[in-house]
């Protein structure tokens, strides 16, 4: 057997068998999968924790390692489960799930737009590497990739494998968590995979009076360890995706990209001077060029952005200079009792004390809402879609007198968990420039 | 001031049986003309707005309005949104402000029609807000195209009250 070995901090060895998935290999090679070597995996988070360097890259190989030996575990027992190009898709799929994203990964989301439906795109291209490497497998590979990867689940898409590629457990979020743990330092993230992957099994069943279905489940003895990820998901928002300095230099990513669009659109030698690709991005309002798209990584958006430290449009050198020096921003967190109409008074008066003192406030202060759900138990009067692998984390007990079926959250031995999955975690908070800080708190009283 | 918009309209009523209820209210009036304008996407109950999700959750986070569940039948939960006390009172303070008159004359004018949708039953709702979706200036069409995403027949009473309620709303838009 000839394989194709990589270092990992997380695995130790990830492993592609090349005489089985020669293709698997030529896909790893392309061109729009060698781009996430140069896309941070969280965003600015080394701004907050040095450590997180890491990429997409190492990550996206991550997932496809844990669903190699997820699927050929799963093939043990139930290989009747699997048609033909499901193993080929799966794998493609957790490899390729992370090509859409954007410099800096989420931080950049809200400006270039969603990841997951871009790369849908780039599979279904004909024009892209990926899908003619794909095709070569098969003509229907890659619109079963596509359909995996997509957000919305299309009608014929098995759920329980659209749950191992994007759901409340699956492998992105197994390889995630314990990989920006192990590399931000912050240890909290850690749990026992190897547990969660081999205690998976699959299940048929209809609950709640829906249609039969398969259902990824575990044993009842696997629930500690999966209240363990939830834990952890709990513990790595709150500390490191969320975490205030974090978001605060992301939001201001943001506001820099912001006014260079605008300089960009009213200024043709500002226009002529931008660094490619960024001059598609810009000057146009169509982020769907995915051939100048995967020439933009972090590196290009870093590049341009040391340039504009010495812009002569003095908010845009600003902003740069505060990026790149790492210079504090001050919060204000709107305590979680406040509806956004209660501050509107307060808000005003800081846009207007800024305005007075001539700074473009619209650029100076701004606003970060995040918001998540550590686990979000199905609820079928809230939920958009039909309760599945996607949206529950489910237990089997064969022994039981119901069902046998239990979302893990309902679990009587798990009530505790309710303290982290009952809401979901929201903050509001507000930024602007450190040297104003006094003033805007006064105001903010 | 989605917020305050959102909080004014659940307060008009005593209670909004579901959130999935209030999605199909919120779109029909949207598509009415009301200011409370978020992004939608057709999901598999019609259209869907995670903007509009979040919102709820913040008012409920914010002990604006308290979400009770309530047993509809064998593993189907109901969450009826209803407005606290104390989110009442804030309501009434922030209306007694400039900036709360002016919000509240915006939103005057469509809390009879909230409380009229209120009153529709969930299925008819769910079809004349996809109804709404579908339609691009061809009422036929957008009927046809329903009754096929949501697989019922042409001809189906609900879908024919659904079919006026969506031309109602969105002609006084």
């Amino acid at each position: 057997m000839t394989q194709k070995l990589f270092r990992d901090p997380v695995y130790d060895y990830i492993t592609i068998d090349t005489k089985k998935y020669p293709w698997l290999l030529d896909l790893l090679n392309t061109a729009e999968v060698q781009r996430l070597r140069f896309i941070s995996q969280l965003g600015l988070s080394q701004f907050t924790y040095p450590g997180s360097n890491h990429s997409r890259f190492s990550h996206s190989l991550g997932v496809l390692h844990l669903m190699k030996e997820y699927v050929s575990y799963l093939k043990l027992e139930h290989s009747e489960k699997f048609a033909q190009l499901d193993e080929e898709a799966l794998l493609a799929a957790s490899l390729l799930h992370d090509i859409g994203h954007s410099p800096f990964s989420h931080a950049t989301e809200r400006f270039f737009g969603n990841h997951e439906e871009r790369a849908a795109k780039i599979i279904l291209n004909r024009s892209s590497n990926i899908h003619k490497i794909l095709r070569r497998v098969s003509d229907k590979l890659p619109k079963k990739v596509a359909d995996l990867i997509s957000e919305i689940p299309l009608l014929g898409t098995k759920l329980w494998q659209k749950s191992l590629i994007s759901s409340q457990l699956d492998m992105d979020r197994l390889d995630y968590l314990r990989r920006d743990s192990l590399c931000s330092g912050a240890e909290y993230g850690n749990f026992d995979c190897f547990r969660i992957i081999h205690t998976m099994g699959l299940t048929e069943g209809n609950i709640g009076g829906g249609k039969k279905d398969t259902w990824i489940t575990w044993p009842k003895k696997s629930m500690y360890v999966l209240e363990e990820y939830i834990f952890s998901r709990f513990y790595m928002y709150q500390s490191v995706y969320f975490h205030h300095t974090t978001r605060g230099f992301e939001c201001l990513v943001t506001k820099i990209l912001e006014r260079a669009k605008e300089l960009a659109s009213k200024n043709k030698r500002f226009r002529s001077q931008l660094i490619e690709p960024l001059n598609t991005f810009l000057s146009t309002s169509n982020n769907s060029n995915w051939i100048e798209f995967s020439k933009l990584t972090d590196n290009i958006l870093f590049a341009q952005i040391s340039v504009w430290k010495s812009s002569k449009d003095k908010v845009l050198s600003d902003l740069s200079g505060r990026l790149l020096n790492r210079k504090g921003l001050a919060r204000y967190e709107v305590p979680k009792n406040l509806s956004d109409f209660e501050v509107a008074d307060k808000i005003a008066k800081v846009r207007d004390y800024l305005k007075k003192k001539g700074l473009a406030q619209e650029y100076y202060f701004f606003e970060d809402e995040t918001g998540t759900s550590v686990y979000k138990p199905y609820r079928s009067a809230i939920d958009t879609q039909e309760q599945s692998s996607v949206t529950s984390i489910m237990l089997y007990d064969k022994t039981s007198t119901g069902t046998g079926f239990y979302e893990i959250s309902d679990h009587p031995d798990l009530k505790r968990l309710k303290a982290i999955t009952q809401e979901p975690l929201i903050t509001k908070r507000y930024y602007f420039p450190k040297e104003h800080e006094n003033k805007i708190r006064e105001l903010l009283k | 001031m989605k917020d305050y918009w959102l909080a004014k309209l659940i307060s008009s009523v005593d209670v909004v049986n579901s959130r999935k209820k209030l999605q199909k209210i919120i779109y029909l009036l949207y598509k009415s003309g009301c200011p409370l304008q978020c992004e939608y996407i057709l999901h598999y109950y019609g259209p869907y707005s995670f903007e509009l999700a979040g919102l709820v959750d913040k008012l409920k986070s914010s002990k604006l309005i308290e979400e009770n569940p309530e047993q509809q039948r064998t593993n189907v939960i109901s969450y009826r949104s209803k407005m606290s006390e104390q989110g009442k009172k804030k309501l009434r303070e922030f209306e007694e402000s400039t900036k709360g008159k002016s919000l509240l004359n915006n939103i005057s004018p469509f809390i009879s029609q909230f409380q009229e949708l209120n009153k529709e039953k969930m299925r008819v709702l769910e079809l004349a807000a996809t109804i709404a979706f579908f339609h691009d200036g061809n009422w036929q069409e957008a009927k046809r195209q329903t009754a096929a995403f949501k697989k019922v027949k042409i001809g189906d009473s609900k879908l024919e009250e659904a079919f006026t309620l969506a031309k109602k709303f969105k002609k006084s838009a």
